[in-house]
């Protein structure tokens, strides 16, 4: 329960941060989205169930701080979650520059997503014609996010032994026993 | 500085002949493709949805999401914003739609005399946003041999990357 709250604690700063913090210094397009980098670490690192209940909840604060669409980012996270779940399987979920594809990976997925939800389900055409040029800006930045949290999270490690290890490797311990 | 903002804002709540209610910018959209903000006025000072919204610059948006001490309000740069507009010079009639950063004036006849740095104001056709509020500038006209109507970039009035004050337009049905 500690660490549920503890996820949902680390989300609502997320949020925090990318509503009231990065407009002051970053435009739009480069404005990293913390929030995928913990549904990635999310879909290596926890069991499933409490990892779709997370990741019903963030979604859904996402959702309640971005746009006018409710439950477009439950679905979206919901997905790449499933799919990081599936991926983590086979692959070497426990290198870093693996981690990073995946950060990689789902940005484009996530705008994917978002595009053809929107342009399914929603009166914003426009939307394709402002997610694509903001793209590049987009994977960009939350590389950059990203590698700054892997460095931050490796420093940390060794102040909490018992979860020492990349989340793919806690991952692969619990599942396989390793 | 600020001081300077505030003068023009309360110079603009006297242009426009209706109660305004001032509100801070406190949050922006934590998406890359919506345009959304969030203002530290919510119901309890009298916030309703569907309220417009404008700086002294011109039109910011309107409220779409209410809470008792902030809302959110929907930029008229949104994909999913439009307003009715006309062209002042001409008066030629369009509707505004959000395009990330800029806007385009869409339903704008082919033969209709628009130019570049033309001002684009609220039509108050939408029952929404009172006639008469700055919305931008023609930017760019393009016109085809064929079609019924024209392609007009706008460029909005408001630079809504340094907004940190607004005015909620209150109606008078309130």
């Amino acid at each position: 329960m500690r660490g549920f709250i503890l996820y949902l604690l680390v989300g609502m700063f997320s949020v925090l941060m990318q509503t009231s913090v990065f407009p002051l210094f970053l435009s739009p397009g480069f404005r990293p989205n913390l929030l995928l980098g913990l549904i990635i670490y999310l879909g290596l690192s926890e069991n499933m169930l409490r990892a779709v209940l997370l990741t019903l909840l963030l979604g859904g604060l996402q959702d309640s701080f971005s746009g006018t669409s409710l439950g477009l980012y439950v679905f979206v996270y919901q997905v790449i979650l499933l799919l990081v779940r599936l991926l983590s399987e086979h692959l070497n979920v426990e290198s870093v520059p693996l981690l990073m594809v995946l950060i990689a990976g789902g940005t484009l997925l996530q705008n994917l997503l978002i595009a053809i939800c929107l342009a399914i389900f929603a009166n914003a055409g426009q939307v394709v014609q402002i997610l694509l040029p903001a793209l590049p800006q987009q994977l960009l930045a939350n590389l950059l996010a990203s590698a700054v949290m892997l460095s931050i999270v490796l420093r940390l490690q060794p102040m909490f032994g018992n979860r020492a290890g990349l989340a793919g490797l806690i991952y692969q311990s619990k599942r396989h026993g390793a | 500085m600020q001081n300077e903002r505030l003068r023009k804002l309360l110079a603009f709540v006297d242009d426009i002949d209706r109660p305004a209610l001032p509100a801070q910018v406190i949050g922006e959209d934590a998406s890359s493709w919506a345009r959304t903000i969030t203002i530290d006025k919510g119901t309890r000072a009298g916030v309703r949805v569907g309220l417009p919204v404008a700086a002294a610059e011109g039109v910011v948006g309107r409220v779409i999401k209410t809470a008792a001490n902030s809302s959110r309000v929907l930029l008229v740069t949104d994909a999913s914003s439009a307003v009715a507009a006309l062209v002042q010079r001409t008066r030629t009639r369009g509707v505004a739609r959000g395009r990330g950063v800029e806007m385009s004036l869409d339903y704008a006849l082919r033969k209709a005399d628009i130019k570049q740095g033309d001002l684009l104001i609220t039509s108050g056709m939408g029952g929404v946003f009172p006639k008469g509020l700055t919305l931008g500038y023609v930017a760019a006209v393009q016109r085809n041999e064929f079609g019924l109507f024209q392609k007009v970039d706008i460029v909005p009035a408001v630079d809504f990357s340094h907004l940190e004050e607004v005015l909620v337009v209150i109606r008078e049905d309130r």
